[in-house]
């Protein structure tokens, strides 16, 4: 399922945050999109996720316009996003964040908390598993009885990660997944997101440590200033005179 | 004595139902209701004009939840759907509502005059002092009922949803899950649960005026549940009960002050609440209840 930013404009407090962008990740694609601070990658991904409505422009998933649905309307198509700023359920466990996760639960209903008991256990107990061979996955096996407000900031990145996989993501918008992980956590997020990517699952990675990004991705899109700057592979958008210049503020 | 005891029990287990409810809506689901007495009040209401017209106690009882839960739900629709901090105006202002429309339609409430001779359930038998600690069984189980009703609710799928949407909602939508609906559930089965307390409270105390559904009942549960913690059930009881010590306690307290008025003591006992209210949240900020966060 492809995701496709035809023409996208948003207006903040009087301010062209997003300046007519396009871009586009295909069915599948592990793309990444960098840009210095204020670019608009972050306003981009509320647009595209339907947490901010955009001021002009389209934005298609799987073929259909998206329109002006919001963000839970996005996510049960498989669109879905995790965020700069981790947000886990802190009093909550890290299996319980993840088995929350999961969709369309009959448990999750008044009916089906008072009157389904028994569909609703065995359809809990489907749910632990997944969660735990998630858990598993993402090497979260010591803290997975741990309140998620008490684990640390990686740890809080792949609890997000798991959530989201556990809602059978089509496409994930993930918004700088390394930013405060160290090197070794670097490494193994980045195996996380290929091993995924290779089951199918499309990307589109928001990112400020660009050598990491390009080890991972094969495709870059470069933002400054709310407009689309280019695209290609790691090596010519990095070494791209106008995304320098963007980065550095014309000092190199 | 032991009428004394009896007639302090029922009164603490009526502010431990509305404590476990405004529990359910703040503690658990992060709903900020500012209006909890507008439930009570409703639900007393109900109780007391069904009574007086010659209905069963179960039809009373019946339309004490029915209504204050109805009574939820458009107040629901209109400020789940806002930011948090708008269910707490929004719900002050209904509380106080309900208040003014019960004062000001005397062909139906009697207005300011109140409802005299709600009957008691157990009165009439003819059991004397007996009669008053069957209406404490009929409390307590109501008490028992809620804590079972509340804990099923929150170790089901269902309550880990609530609790989701509580610690994070914008996360909950990055899920593909509506909270509003969720919110809306919540609070109608929070708002029954106090209209049901305000049902026993009217049997219990034969006479009802809307002088006692002051917006101070509010702060007086949110004040039990800050105490006991909120988020927990047995915190629920446990701040029910320390606040119901200290607004029976002040009275022995008096005893002991001879030169201190009937009605300075009531201004007297608000500033021990506050005092203690504001060594909680510098001492124990998670209440009594609760296990102070590690982080």
């Amino acid at each position: 399922m492809s995701l496709r930013i035809s023409n996208v404009d948003k207006w903040l407090g009087g301010v062209r945050v997003l300046d007519n962008v396009s871009m586009e990740v295909p069915d599948g694609g592990l793309i990444g999109l960098i840009g210095p601070n204020g670019a608009g990658k972050s306003t981009l991904f509320a647009v595209v996720s339907g947490f901010e409505p955009a001021d002009g422009g389209e934005v298609r998933f799987a073929d259909s316009p998206l329109g002006s649905t919001g963000p839970v309307a996005r996510a049960r198509r498989g669109l879905m996003r995790t965020f700069q700023v981790p947000r886990p359920f802190s009093k909550l466990t890290v299996r319980e964040n993840l088995a929350a996760a999961a969709p369309g639960q009959r448990g999750e209903t008044l009916w089906g908390a008072f009157f389904g008991a028994g569909a609703a256990r065995a359809e809990q107990a489907a749910i632990r598993e997944r969660a735990d061979a998630i858990i598993d996955f993402l090497n979260l096996n010591a803290v997975r009885d741990s309140l998620a407000g008490q684990v640390s900031g990686g740890q809080r990145k792949l609890i997000e990660l798991g959530r989201v996989l556990m809602a059978e993501p089509k496409m994930i918008l993930l918004d700088e997944p390394f930013a405060g992980v160290n090197p070794v956590l670097q490494e193994e997020i980045s195996d996380h997101i290929r091993t995924l990517n290779g089951q199918g699952i499309g990307f589109l990675i928001v990112e400020h440590n660009l050598a990491a990004l390009s080890r991972l991705v094969g495709h870059l899109y470069a933002m400054d200033r709310g407009r689309m700057l280019m695209d290609g592979t790691p090596a010519d958008v990095l070494a791209d005179p106008v995304v320098r210049e963007a980065y550095t503020g014309g000092a190199v | 004595m032991l009428a004394y005891i009896t007639a302090v029990a029922i009164v603490f287990c009526i502010y431990a139902l509305l404590t476990l409810s405004l529990n359910l809506h703040f503690g658990f689901t992060g709903l900020i209701n500012f209006g909890h007495v507008g439930f009570f009040a409703i639900g007393a209401y109900a109780a007391a004009l069904c009574s007086l017209n010659g209905m069963p106690y179960v039809v009373g009882f019946t339309a004490a939840a029915a209504l204050a839960a109805l009574a939820a739900w458009p107040l629901g629709l209109l400020a789940l759907r806002l930011r948090e901090d708008y269910l707490a105006i929004v719900t002050l202002a209904f509380s106080e509502i309900v208040r003014v429309v019960i004062t000001a339609e005397e062909w139906l409430t009697n207005g300011v005059q109140g409802l005299p001779g709600i009957p008691r359930p157990f009165a009439s038998l003819g059991i004397g002092g007996n009669a008053e600690l069957a209406y404490l069984a009929l409390v307590v189980t109501a008490v028992v009922l809620a804590i079972l009703l509340i804990r099923h609710l929150v170790r089901s799928p269902f309550g880990r949803l609530i609790q989701a949407i509580r610690d994070d909602e914008v996360a909950v939508k990055a899920l593909g899950k509506n909270p509003a609906g969720v919110k809306v559930r919540v609070f109608m089965i929070g708002a029954a649960i106090a209209g049901i307390a305000g049902a026993l409270y009217a049997h219990y105390m034969n006479y009802i005026v809307p002088d006692q559904f002051l917006p101070l009942v509010t702060f007086y549960v949110w004040m039990a549940m800050i105490l006991g913690g909120a988020g927990s059930i047995s915190g629920s009881l446990v701040g029910a009960g320390v606040l119901i010590g200290i607004l029976e306690g002040s009275r022995v307290v008096r005893d002991l002050l001879p030169n201190v008025m009937q009605v300075e003591m009531a201004s007297l006992r608000l500033a021990l609440v506050g005092l203690l209210l504001v060594l909680f949240v510098l001492y124990r900020p998670n209440g009594l209840m609760v296990k102070r966060d590690e982080s």
